[in-house]
């Protein structure tokens, strides 16, 4: 490469380079437009179409250099965070669910495909004419009327055509001359006899197996103008109803389609006595989860890290190393092992507390003590980050302040209340409301230690340890009516406006902290 | 979006071919590819016909089948268990089959039932599995008859501070908990007079479940049956030789014998009926009568079913039939299928082959008299709700006959039967 850049005829080379580049580039985006055009998919048609004509500006033209650098930043941004985002406040507006993913067009044409065939079935014995490997034709012969059928399909009488049967076993055994073929050279001829339908009545008779055609008759006729079904074999008529359509006796037909709802999705988490209790319950829970996670958590890891700091401690390096253990293992083991420990029955801590008091406690099983496990084991989990953090913070506290504080009369306490901990949070306040977010949506913990068991009430979905991510999963993919993408894309969003909120209030607050230090 | 996904996935080759005209095409998993390929060699030095067996991973089958059948995209014949049968068929995917009388009465009549959706068949079986007691033989060397003899066992072999367990059940695990539920009449859905499921007729909180549960309450009550005792726990417990008897599956025959325990596989013991006369007078319950002790009755798990359906948008369906009937359930292919799935086969000549293993005799005695697992789409509103009942038993926290109630009232509110 390095060569290439010096001289004047490789500057010739490199812009060559990247026209050529650009033209795959763009040949390839138009090759895809086609494919979505021919889809009518216009959102990503548009998307990739102003997505290249934007690259070509920038590569083409010389005052877009410097947004060089942020297009493949930006790119990424709206690949993969605006779009997922964009969708899934689409999809809470809509119902989409188990039974609702196609578009009404797809719905009503797969509706429209299915066939039935009358009671009792109309059926036709068949034999197959031919010599030397051709398909001469067939004869239909049903209860009332025979058929001579041409291999392209088209049906007529039989008369003109000479039919013998020559032992009378009623089986014709010539058909002009052809001689009629058997089983096995009915499967030479399989491709061609099973694409014959033959238009008959108001529907078309096909091979149902190796002696008989059969009537089938479309199932379902729409009426574009009412906009309703009619089932041609009972007569019954569908209306679409919620994305779906739906006879007046409540009988409905899948699949459905996506429809919007409007607010519906947001509206039955606060007034659906059947959502807006557990939704209550389960918000409180994460922001009690989240918030003693953070506070115990950064509690145990600052006195650690205050006691580390103290360099009149040996072995320091030693502790230190121990101390990070538990960061240091994956949380999907070290989760399973303290499930492992929790077991009412063969659990490590009941053991323990078997042989020394005599009691066992239901750690997983009952609400309380999920909680208190739950809890327990993401402080284990969290605290070796907040001790290293505090650490870092700990050392660019400059030492003259607490000489300053030693030197006015100020005790260990003091010190700590008035120096350490204000000047620690200035640094470790964003952090901490990271931690926050992030806990308010730790899945992993709460999916491999619990799924958010144990039961509180019958048909809630969200047990006693569920935080609001594991119940919108629950939602989505373990939903009573199968899967709720819409309810649990509802919930996503409020779980967004939820961490949005705390956050944006408290990096408020942190600044405020900062202009405390710049006060100092 | 799904059709983009598509061409993305037929632009790398994952599900690039679809059914054609005079060719077979098969899609199942790895595990079954092997025995539907045997079938397929045999079928085209028959009848020259080509046959194409394409391995799709299990999870995609159903989905995948669903969106591309309709699209002219989809097989032939998918292989698959009994309850994808109610969205598949609702979907209008699935063609109905009209099995030869030949071929009916070799197959057994549960598993045959198992694929019937709004009274139509639309699968044939080939496997079936269900749950049954099983025990280890140095433990209990003759496995109880009559849940009274089975109680004194536990009792006698239970001392939970070691621990070691005489009887246990996986809980709070409804699938685990039905034979209990359905021995003295419990069910999930009822029957129309036309003889499919009725989603509104839900049999979960009747006087049968009711007993049933309570039986199951008695164990927790007495200390017998930790709550909340899951897979884990018992299969390390039971391969430690510290669990008697448990009400499990053939899956976890494998996992004793890696532990070198010896295990033995008996139907589940005829449970009492609460009050004589059972069922009560006026009260009509499914019960199966235990003919060897007086009012006791058979437990009756669920049977869970493997077989082969047909696509409605098949352009071969003679081929396949023909293919179906003569090549594929005959008594070869069948054992080999057994061979790599181990279920125990449905096709009866096949089964009294490997009868003579006492484990395979001992499950299928055990679901003999099972109901099949109820197929319809339905049926994933009552799981989880089932599930939170059986938990708040476990834990003492509700009464069975609150809890039951209150889970059957939930899902009748969930399938709008109110």
């Amino acid at each position: 490469m390095r060569v290439w850049v010096s001289g004047r005829g490789n500057t010739l080379l490199r812009a060559l380079l990247k026209i050529a580049l650009l033209g795959l580039f763009d040949a390839l985006a138009v090759y895809w437009c086609v494919l979505f055009l021919w889809e009518g998919n216009w959102a990503f048609l548009g998307a990739t179409a102003g997505g290249t004509l934007l690259l070509n500006w920038l590569v083409l033209s010389a005052r877009s250099y410097p947004l060089r650098y942020l297009f493949p930043g930006l790119f990424f941004l709206s690949l993969m965070v605006v779009y997922p985002a964009g969708y899934t406040f689409y999809i809470s507006f809509t119902n989409y669910s188990t039974g609702h993913t196609l578009s009404k067009d797809e719905a009503i044409r797969l509706i429209l495909r299915r066939t039935y065939s009358p009671t009792p079935p109309v059926s036709f014995r068949f034999w197959a004419f031919g010599e030397s490997g051709e398909l001469y034709a067939l004869v239909l012969r049903g209860e009332k009327e025979s058929f001579f059928l041409s291999p392209e399909g088209e049906i007529s009488d039989l008369e003109g055509h000479e039919l013998i049967d020559r032992d009378g076993d009623e089986v014709p055994d010539e058909l002009d001359g052809r001689p009629r073929l058997t089983r096995r050279e009915l499967f030479q001829h399989i491709k061609q006899l099973q694409d014959i339908r033959v238009r008959y009545d108001e529907g078309w008779l096909h091979m149902a197996n190796f002696t008989e055609f059969r009537l089938y008759l479309p199932r379902y006729r729409y009426d574009p103008e009412e906009g309703i079904l009619i089932d041609r074999k009972t007569g019954k008529i569908y209306r679409p109803v919620k994305g779906r359509f739906v006879a007046d006796d409540g009988e409905g037909i899948d699949p459905g389609w996506v429809t919007f709802v409007g607010l519906q999705n947001y509206i039955r988490f606060f007034f659906d006595p059947r959502y807006h209790k557990a939704f209550g319950r389960v918000f409180l829970w994460t922001v009690v989860f989240a918030a003693l996670t953070v506070v115990l958590s950064f509690a145990l890891g600052l006195a650690l890290a205050i006691l580390l700091n103290d360099r009149k401690l040996r072995l320091r390096k030693l502790y230190r190393a121990l101390l990070i253990v538990p960061y240091a293992i994956p949380a999907f083991i070290s989760i399973l092992i303290w499930r492992g420990f929790f077991n009412t029955q063969v659990g490590l801590f009941n053991q323990v507390l078997h042989s020394w008091f005599g009691i066992k406690v239901p750690w997983l099983t009952d609400p309380f003590w999920a909680r208190v496990s739950v809890i327990l084991t993401n402080v284990w989990l969290t605290y070796p980050y907040m001790m290293l953090i505090s650490l870092g913070a700990l050392q660019s506290i400059p030492g003259e302040l607490y000489e300053a504080a030693a030197i006015d009369g100020a005790g260990p306490w003091q010190r700590f209340a008035r120096v350490t901990f204000p000047l620690l949070m200035v640094s470790l306040a964003p952090m901490l409301i990271g931690s926050f977010a992030y806990t308010f949506n730790n899945f992993t913990l709460i999916w491999l230690l619990t799924r958010g068991d144990p039961v509180v009430a019958i048909g809630e979905r969200a047990g006693a340890t569920d935080i609001l991510l594991s119940y919108a999963y629950k939602l989505a993919f373990q939903g009573a009516r199968g899967n709720e993408m819409g309810m649990a894309s509802a919930l996503a969003v409020n779980i967004f406006l939820i961490v949005a909120l705390v956050s944006g209030i408290s990096f408020a607050r942190t600044r405020m902290l900062e202009e405390v230090s710049r006060g100092m | 979006m799904r059709k983009l996904l598509f061409v993305a996935l037929l632009s790398l080759g994952i599900s690039a071919i679809a059914a054609e005209p005079g060719k077979l095409l098969i899609w199942c998993d790895d595990t079954r590819a092997p025995v539907f390929e045997e079938a397929a060699k045999a079928y085209t030095e028959a009848t020259g016909i080509q046959v194409e067996v394409v391995e799709v991973p299990f999870g995609d089958i159903r989905g995948q089948f669903i969106t591309a059948a309709p699209a002219g995209e989809g097989p032939d014949l998918i292989i698959g268990p009994h309850d994808w049968v109610g969205e598949l068929a609702a979907n209008g995917v699935l063609a109905e089959i009209q099995l030869p009388e030949d071929l009916k009465a070799s197959l057994d009549p549960v598993s045959v039932e198992a694929l019937v959706y709004q009274g139509k068949l639309y699968g044939i079986p080939y496997g079936r599995e269900g749950i049954g007691l099983v025990y280890n033989k140095a433990l209990v060397p003759e496995p109880p008859a009559t849940w009274e003899e089975l109680l004194d066992l536990a009792r006698k072999l239970t001392d939970p501070t070691v621990p070691q367990y005489g009887f246990v059940v996986q809980n709070p695990d409804p699938y685990h908990s039905f034979p209990f539920i359905s021995a003295l009449g419990g069910y999930i859905f009822g029957k129309t007079p036309e003889g499919a499921l009725d989603p509104c007729d839900v049999g979960l909180d009747n006087a049968g479940a009711v007993a049933g549960a309570e039986i199951l309450d008695a164990l927790f009550e007495e200390g017998l049956l930790p709550a909340g005792l899951d897979w884990n726990t018992w299969t390390g417990l039971f391969q430690e030789g510290r669990i008697a008897m448990v009400v499990t599956g053939p899956w976890a025959i494998r996992i004793a014998r890696d532990a070198g325990i010896e295990v033995g596989v008996a139907p589940i013991p005829s449970l009492p009926a609460p009050e004589t006369p059972w069922p009560p007078k006026g009260v009509e319950l499914p019960v199966i009568p235990d003919p060897a002790h007086p009012n006791h009755f058979l437990p009756r798990p669920f049977v869970g079913v493997q077989g082969v359906m047909v696509s409605a948008y098949s352009p071969n369906l003679p081929l396949v039939e023909d293919f179906l009937y003569n090549y594929v359930f005959t008594k070869e292919i069948m054992l080999f299928l057994y061979k790599l799935d181990p279920r125990i086969p449905t096709f009866l000549p096949a089964y009294e082959e490997v009868a003579a293993d006492p484990v395979v005799k001992g499950f299928a005695e055990s679901i003999k008299n099972g109901i099949p697992m109820p197929n319809i789409p339905q049926m994933s509103a009552v799981w989880g709700t089932w599930y939170d009942a059986m938990a708040l038993i476990g834990n003492q926290e509700l009464e069975p006959e609150d809890a039951l109630h209150q889970a059957a009232e939930n899902i009748r509110d969930t399938l709008g039967c109110k």
